[in-house]
C-alpha cells in the first residue's frame, strides 16, 4: 500500500487490547504482551498513536497531524509512522470511530518514529519473582 | 495431623503460613523468613494455607497470566490460579489476602516443596504488587546520594559484584530482591527485601571474611549457592531504601581482562531493567509495571560491565566503575 492509499484508506484501526502502554517523559513505551516484544514512541507518534486508542482511520490521523504542525510533504513520514504500527501488529480492525480527539499536545512537529526493541521479553520465567530463563533441571 | 500457624514478616506483608504440620512449616520457613527486614507503614496482613489434597489435574491453569517453570498461572474474575507441573493448584482472592495451596499427596515430595515455595513466592509477589512494589530481581549498592541497581541474569555476577563493592565502603540493599515503585513525587524509591547474599563457595577466594561456606545453608537444592548474613560478614553495610541513580548492567566475558566499562544509552537501559522484573500477561498489571520500570529506566544513568576471568583479583579493578558510577 503506498502513502496516497494508506492515507486515505477509510477502514478504522485501533489499538490491540493486549498492548500495555504508559507514558514515558514526551513519548511512550508499548509492550506487545503476546509477543514480548516493546515499542519506544517519541512525543509525535505518541500523540497520533493515542488516536487509535478508540479506533481512528489512517486518514483521520493524518487530518489530525495537520493540527500538530504537519506540512503536506509530511504525508509520507505519517504513512511511514503508520505502516510501521501495522507491520508491528499492534493495530486491529476497528470499529467505525467518531472523529477522534487528538490529545493535549506542546511540542512542535517532528517525524512521528516507532522504535522496535530487537530482543522481546523472557515469556517463561523462573519463578514469579525472578524474569531470568529458566536453566534446565 | 494438626495445622501449625506461624507468623512471619516479609516486607510490607505479614503472612500468616498455614501448615499441614511442623515438618512442613519447618521446610517451608526458607522462603519467608528471610524477607524479614525493618518496615514503618502498616502491613497488609496475607494468609497462606499449605493444604494436602488428592491430586486433581482437572482444572488446568493456561497460563494467560503467567508462565513460569514448574507452574502457570491465570486471571481469573475472582483472583489468580495456578496449577503445577506435579498436580499441585493454588487460589489467591482478588485482594491478594488469602491463598489456599493445595499439595497432592503422592507427589515426590522435594519437588512437591519446591511448588508450594514457587506458589508461595507468587502469592508474596501478588501481595507486594498490591501495595504498589514492583518485585526487582536485582541488586544494590550505594554511596552516598548514589545508588546503582546491578542487574544480571542469575548466575550472572550480581552477588559477587555487591559483595567487592561492599569491601571498598559501600552499602547495599541486597544482592538479588529488590521492591521497587515510585513516591508520591514520581521518584522511585528501592526497598532491601532480605538480609541475606547467595553467595558461590568459590567466592571465600577473593572475600576471606566469608570463611568456610561449605558450613553454611544452601539457598536451594539447585545451586551450590550458600546463604550468607550480610550483617555478620560486613556490619554496618545494610540499609533498607534507597533512591536509585545508576543502572550497571553486568555481563560476563571470559576473553575480558579485568572489568571493561561503557556507557549505556537510555533505551538499552530501559531494556535492561524490563528484563530484571515479571511482566505478567494481563494488560492491567503489565501497564502497572510498565508505569514504574519506565519512568525509573529513563532517570538511571546506565553503565555496561563486562566481567573477565578471576576479574576480582586486585581491588584496584573496581576503581574505573567506581568513578562511573557516582
Amino acid at each position: 500500500m503506498d502513502t496516497n492509499q494508506l492515507l486515505t484508506n477509510s477502514e478504522s484501526y485501533a489499538l490491540r487490547p493486549d498492548v500495555a502502554v504508559t507514558i514515558v517523559g514526551d513519548g511512550a513505551v508499548m509492550l506487545d504482551l503476546s509477543t514480548k516484544f516493546f515499542y519506544s514512541l517519541n512525543q509525535t507518534g505518541w500523540a497520533l498513536a493515542q488516536l487509535f486508542e478508540d479506533g481512528a482511520t489512517p486518514a483521520q490521523v493524518a487530518e489530525a497531524a495537520v493540527t500538530l504542525g504537519a506540512l503536506a510533504e509530511d504525508g509520507d513520514a505519517i504513512a511511514r509512522f503508520i505502516g510501521s504500527l501495522l507491520s508491528a501488529n499492534l493495530l486491529e480492525a476497528g470499529e467505525a470511530a467518531d472523529v477522534p480527539q487528538l490529545p493535549a499536545y506542546n511540542g512542535g512537529w517532528i517525524e512521528p518514529t516507532l522504535e522496535k526493541h530487537p530482543e522481546p521479553l523472557q515469556r517463561i520465567m523462573t519463578s514469579a519473582f525472578d524474569p531470568s530463563i529458566p536453566l534446565a533441571e | 495431623m494438626a495445622a501449625c500457624r506461624q507468623r512471619y514478616k516479609c516486607g510490607p506483608i505479614d503472612l500468616e503460613l498455614i501448615c499441614p504440620g511442623e515438618d512442613w512449616r519447618q521446610r517451608l520457613e526458607g522462603v519467608v523468613a528471610h524477607y524479614a527486614v525493618e518496615w514503618t507503614e502498616r502491613p497488609l496482613q496475607l494468609v497462606v494455607e499449605v493444604i494436602r489434597c488428592s491430586a486433581d489435574t482437572t482444572r488446568p491453569a493456561t497460563g494467560n497470566f503467567l508462565r513460569c517453570a514448574r507452574f502457570v498461572a491465570d486471571k481469573t474474575d475472582l483472583g489468580v490460579i495456578a496449577t503445577s507441573m506435579l498436580g499441585g493448584w493454588c487460589e489467591m482472592d482478588a485482594e491478594a489476602t488469602y491463598c489456599r495451596i493445595f499439595a497432592p499427596h503422592g507427589a515426590e515430595n522435594e519437588l512437591m516443596l519446591d511448588e508450594v515455595e514457587q506458589f508461595i513466592t507468587l502469592a508474596l509477589t501478588l501481595a507486594w504488587r498490591r501495595l504498589g512494589w514492583i518485585p526487582l530481581h536485582a541488586g544494590a549498592v550505594s554511596y552516598g546520594k548514589f545508588c546503582s541497581l546491578i542487574c544480571a541474569t542469575s548466575g550472572g555476577g550480581k552477588s559477587t559484584l555487591v559483595a567487592a563493592l561492599i569491601r571498598r565502603g559501600w552499602q547495599t540493599l541486597g544482592d538479588d530482591k529488590l521492591l521497587l515503585r515510585l513516591d508520591e513525587n514520581g521518584k522511585p524509591v528501592i526497598t532491601a527485601l532480605t538480609r541475606h547474599f547467595n553467595l558461590h563457595p568459590r567466592s571465600s577466594q577473593w572475600f576471606p571474611e566469608l570463611g568456610d561456606m561449605a558450613s553454611l545453608p544452601p539457598y536451594s537444592r539447585w545451586t551450590e549457592k550458600r546463604q550468607v548474613s550480610i550483617e555478620r560478614v560486613w556490619p554496618d553495610r545494610m540499609r533498607n531504601t534507597a533512591r536509585p541513580t545508576h543502572l550497571i548492567e553486568v555481563v560476563r566475558n571470559r576473553q575480558a581482562c579485568g572489568m571493561l566499562i561503557s556507557s549505556v544509552p537510555k533505551s538499552q537501559v530501559l531494556a535492561t531493567l524490563l528484563r530484571q522484573v515479571v511482566i505478567p500477561e494481563d494488560q492491567q498489571f503489565a501497564r502497572e509495571v510498565l508505569q514504574t520500570v519506565a519512568p525509573t529506566a529513563r532517570s538511571l544513568s546506565g553503565v555496561r560491565l563486562e566481567i573477565g576471568e578471576n576479574a576480582y583479583g586486585s581491588p584496584e579493578v573496581l576503581e574505573p566503575l567506581e568513578r562511573a558510577a557516582v
